[in-house]
């Protein structure tokens, strides 16, 4: 009886695993830009992965793979979003601008933080001498 | 029911593991390649994980767990020693 | 499911040797050595993937991170 239960949690969370899974890769083949594209592969990296995880505890055959599936749980969700964020300030820090410009409020902010002389991408939509820099 | 769940998904994960590798040779820039790599970890990790509980033993989950900290740790060491500046935005490849 | 992650090694190696750009090289290396260890997990041998996994994404990646960075990173051949 129990089988039956734990098989259709892992039905849905595989579920969802495979939408998620199939939006973030999409996303990162449609989006212009290594900024969207991050959003998409966070979606897909961590939120899909994540429920495969579900899914695997749920049908996990022994406690001693259970427990070390909820540890493993516990490490991806420090170690997803902060990989995320190191690739993204890489890409800041390397003067990728996003694909809209940044409106002229966020910029400055920049510069505080000591971002350092952004060298412009060559197609940038920003003009040249614009000052916003 | 259990082994057809297990095989469907280990198969999906493995072409978004393709999606992914194919993303790692076309992205223009290196921020591209890195967010590639990270999503590529991500479902290595959850390919891993699927196998482990098909194969019940509990060492093969230690394969995973160690391989999520020395992935971060070389994501880490990529990030945060290089930059794209000294190439200029990768585009004369 | 080991053909697939042999093409993708094959492919990501041809890449990591052709590409001028040593950063890129060292992705798709580390690419590599993720794909080899799972290889050798899927070939039920987990002691070695944990070993390569250990290496392969965690060691060699800093590495040649570090030999880059003393470097230039233009491969001038």
């Amino acid at each position: 009886m129990i089988s039956i239960v734990t098989e259709l949690i892992a039905l849905a969370a595989f579920t969802s695993a495979a939408v998620f899974g199939t939006a973030g890769i999409i996303g990162l083949y449609r989006f212009p830009d290594p900024y969207a594209r991050m959003q998409a592969s966070s979606l897909c990296g961590t939120t899909a992965v994540f429920s495969v995880f579900l899914g695997s505890l749920a049908l996990a055959p022994s406690w001693a793979v259970a427990t070390r599936l909820v540890v493993l749980m516990a490490f991806f969700l420090v170690s997803g979003p902060t990989g995320g964020h190191i690739v993204a300030r890489f890409a800041w820090n390397s003067g990728i601008d996003p694909w809209r410009p940044v409106s002229p409020v966020i910029r400055p902010a920049r510069r505080r933080f000591g971002g350092g002389k952004v060298e412009r991408a060559k197609d940038s939509p920003l003009p040249p001498e614009s000052g916003i820099d | 029911m259990r082994q057809i769940l297990l095989d469907g998904m280990q198969w999906f994960l493995v072409a978004c593991a393709v999606g992914a590798v194919i993303r790692i040779l076309a992205g223009p820039s290196a921020a591209d390649r890195l967010v590639a790599l990270n999503v590529l970890s991500g479902i290595v990790l959850a390919f891993l994980a699927i196998r482990g509980v098909m194969e019940g033993q509990a060492i093969y989950l230690d394969v995973a767990l160690v391989y999520d900290i020395f992935g971060f740790l070389g994501l880490l060491a990529i990030a945060r020693f290089l930059k794209e500046k000294a190439m200029g935005a990768g585009e004369d490849e | 499911m080991i053909e697939v992650a042999l093409a993708c090694v094959l492919v990501l190696c041809l890449y990591a040797l052709e590409g001028r750009d040593l950063l890129n090289g060292t992705i798709a290396l580390s690419g590599v050595s993720l794909l080899s260890a799972l290889m050798f997990y899927v070939l039920k041998a987990p002691d070695v993937a944990i070993t390569e996994a250990a290496v392969g994404a965690g060691v060699s990646t800093v590495v040649f991170v570090w030999a880059i960075k003393s470097t230039q990173r233009r491969d001038l051949t």
